[in-house]
């Protein structure tokens, strides 16, 4: 689950950044289109913020009593 | 595969090496300032570069040779004992190939719409990684992907025909990197390619064969290091000289595009062209979106599976270790990869200050980075790197020839065409930087080249020597047999794609892009399909292998040798599939992936259900619960 949820935040984020890429080109902050900015500043800490969440969910769940950190 | 050696000592070579970064990057700085010192005292350039060239063979060179060992466990798993920094900063420069350093810069120069695809593609894929395989083939307990299907499966034909398919796109990688790294040579350093191509093979052996995953880690991480110094420090440099923030990844230098708008601005009002379209060898597509939006997710569903990116988790502690280490290397390759658009917004306003209201008389004050590289071909399109009214100039008389013959004619921004890495490539020298920015720049485009190099090396030898042949007979003999079948594998594959690489000039960004349609169409769904589908079995796993195979052999037989879209193999007629609606002008590997992708789901989905279900809870059960036994053992290779 933890996993599942993940991959399709990433992909949704990945997807996202480029579209807003390649369509707010109206949109200028510093010269540049605003989805440039927000892809490439954003989008590595957002992926990487996802990455270290779910380490971190992992490790409470493998701990919960009863369940034995079955990986979702 | 059985227990080969367990002795739990920690490898300190690796452990003890996450201090490796700091040292290099402060030691290139150390080197360049140096260098800076004895260029005012007269020093000739060729000299600069020849000096950053042995930096670099000694940065590859003495770590691989500390690395050296006649232990399968530290060949195959590096011991289990790659600390997060070492593993994550390795693993980031096997994501940095040269190329995409060399031409990203040019890409958002000239508003490619793949750019951002570039960027965000490599950092999805480490995502997607993290979550869907790494940590689950680490809890395996495999050491290479090969070895994790056989085991997953019970199947040795399972794992055998996976390496294979490894070792096809391996191929396919090596061969593009090799003859980049020849044709980098021989442009920037002016090396002949094909003893650049046979030292870039002689190089990556040093590398891998004395210590496997070991060398290629410690190797790795002095290549980012170097890299991240060498084509950080000098837009560092340019940030300070402009006055912008000196940080370039964040704001893209606000100072600096303040500047471009401005003069943007003017122009337009004046009705002159604009820099942007000048740039060749940058792809544009009429739909935009949906190319970039494919590129991106092919980028990721083809490197999150690739061998030299998953080649990198076995050497992880645990699979917490596995999933941080993609995590962190997301934020390494954005620390490099999201400086571009500020090289981009530097180098636009650095041309615009040297060339406007510059006669072609003046060229060699303006613009001497034009005289330099005008004479140099392209790596990805053979055309002149940099031109002036449609010519090749070389100095002041052939400028003024090339405009028309009137030494006063006022230079304009149409008047200028360039490659998409002249950008990257010729950065130092249109900052008007000292030589050694330009030598660092090059020797890091060659190191990251060889570091995606040397970790494909790996994982071809590792994949092949427990998947293709069959085991020893006696057991003492095991471990040394497994070692001495790696190697063997390598120098064969390293051997072999040289030749390729000297032979075949086939285009080097094409090869990798059909490698990683591998990556997309088959690894993936395999290694997803093996970790979270109980259903599926051995006879799945090779059906769908092989269909993908067949499907994507066929798109690339008939994209490589019949340019007419059709082909005939023992009298049989083939015919390519259309491009996917959209996709027609981006590379044709991304519509073959699609069609592979098919094939290999249908297939993997129709024989594991016509053939019945396996009982493999118990591998399941391997790779998901962490208080179960792995599949392997910690140090079984």
């Amino acid at each position: 689950m933890i996993a599942w949820a993940g991959a399709v935040t990433c992909l949704v984020a990945a997807v996202g950044g480029v579209a807003a890429y390649a369509t707010l080109t109206d949109i200028l902050l510093l010269a540049m289109p605003l989805g440039l900015l927000l892809s490439v500043l954003i989008l590595p800490v957002v992926l990487a913020g996802l990455v270290f969440l779910s380490a971190r969910l992992q490790a409470l769940n493998d701990r919960r009593p009863g369940l034995s950190g079955r990986e979702s | 595969m059985r227990q080969a050696m367990a002795n739990p000592i920690e490898d300190r070579v690796l452990s003890g090496a996450t201090q490796i970064g700091p040292i290099v990057a402060a030691g290139t700085l150390i080197f360049a300032g140096l260098v800076i010192l004895a260029e005012q005292a007269g020093l000739p350039r060729n000299i600069v570069f020849v000096m950053a060239g042995i930096l670099l063979v000694a940065g590859i060179a003495i770590p691989a040779i500390q690395a050296r060992t006649m232990s399968p466990a530290d060949w195959m798993v590096a011991r289990r004992g790659a600390s997060l920094a070492v593993n994550a900063t390795a693993l980031s420069a096997s994501m940095l190939t040269g190329w995409t350093v060399a031409t990203l810069a040019g890409q958002f120069f000239g508003g490619s719409p793949l750019a951002i695809a570039w960027i965000t593609g490599p950092m999805l894929a480490l995502a997607l990684s993290a979550f869907m395989i790494a940590p689950f083939l680490r809890k395996s307990g495999a050491a290479t992907p090969a070895h994790f299907v056989a085991r997953r499966f019970k199947s040795v034909s399972a794992g055998g025909i996976l390496a294979l398919v490894v070792a096809a796109a391996g191929v396919l990688i090596l061969w593009s990197q090799m003859r980049l790294a020849g044709q980098f040579a021989h442009l920037l350093f002016d090396i002949d390619q094909r003893m650049a191509i046979i030292f870039a093979a002689v190089l990556v052996g040093l590398a891998i064969l004395p210590g496997g995953l070991r060398g290629m880690l410690r190797v790795n991480t002095v290549i980012f290091a170097f890299l991240a110094t060498a084509y950080l420090g000098p837009l560092i440099w340019a940030s300070i000289d402009l006055g912008t923030f000196p940080v370039p990844q964040l704001f893209f230098g606000h100072g600096a595009l303040r500047d471009v708008g401005d003069i943007e601005q003017q122009l337009s009002q004046l009705g002159f062209a604009r820099l942007g379209g000048q740039v060749d060898g940058v792809a544009t597509a009429d739909h935009a979106l949906t190319a970039a939006i494919a590129m991106c997710l092919f980028l990721g569903a083809g490197l999150c599976a690739m061998p030299f990116v998953l080649g990198h988790f076995p050497a992880s502690r645990d699979a917490d270790g596995a999933r941080k280490t993609a995590g962190w290397a997301i934020l390494l390759v954005a620390l490099v990869l999201a400086a571009a658009p500020a090289l981009a917004a530097f180098t636009k306003l650095f041309l615009y200050r040297g060339i406007l209201g510059l006669t072609s008389e003046e060229i060699e004050t303006g613009a001497s980075w034009l005289l330099v590289w005008s004479g140099k071909a392209s790596v990805f399109n053979s055309l002149p790197m940099a031109h002036l009214c449609g010519k090749v100039v070389h100095d002041t008389a052939q400028a003024v020839a090339a405009c028309g013959g009137n030494p006063d004619y006022v230079i304009g921004p149409a008047d200028i065409r360039f490659s998409a890495e002249t950008i990257t490539l010729a950065m130092a020298d249109i900052f008007s930087m000292p030589g050694i920015g330009s030598g660092l720049i090059a020797a890091a485009v060659l190191a990251g080249t060889l570091a995606i190099a040397n970790a494909t090396a790996f994982s071809i030898g590792s994949n092949l020597s427990g998947g293709l042949l069959r085991r020893a007979s006696g057991k003492d003999r095991q471990s040394l047999t497994m070692l001495f079948r790696a190697r063997l594998w390598l120098i064969a594959v390293l051997a072999g794609t040289a030749w390729l690489a000297i032979g075949f000039e086939r285009p080097p960004a094409d090869t990798f892009m059909w490698a990683l349609a591998i990556g997309a169409g088959i690894i993936a769904p395999i290694l997803v399909g093996a970790i979270w589908w109980d259903r599926m079995n051995a006879y799945g796993a090779m059906a769908g292998m092989c269909a993908g195979s067949a499907v994507l052999a066929v798109q690339a037989w008939v994209a490589w040798f019949e340019k007419g879209g059709e082909a005939s193999v023992y009298g049989i007629p083939i015919k390519d599939l259309p491009p996917v609606p959209g996709l027609e002008d981006i590379s044709p590997a991304v519509s073959a992936a699609i069609y592979a992708l098919a094939a290999t789901l249908a297939g993997l989905v129709l024989a594991s259900y016509l053939t019945g279900r396996h009982d493999n809870a118990a591998a399941i059960d391997a790779i998901r619960r962490p208080d179960s036994e792995a599949l392997a053992g910690e140090l079984e290779v």
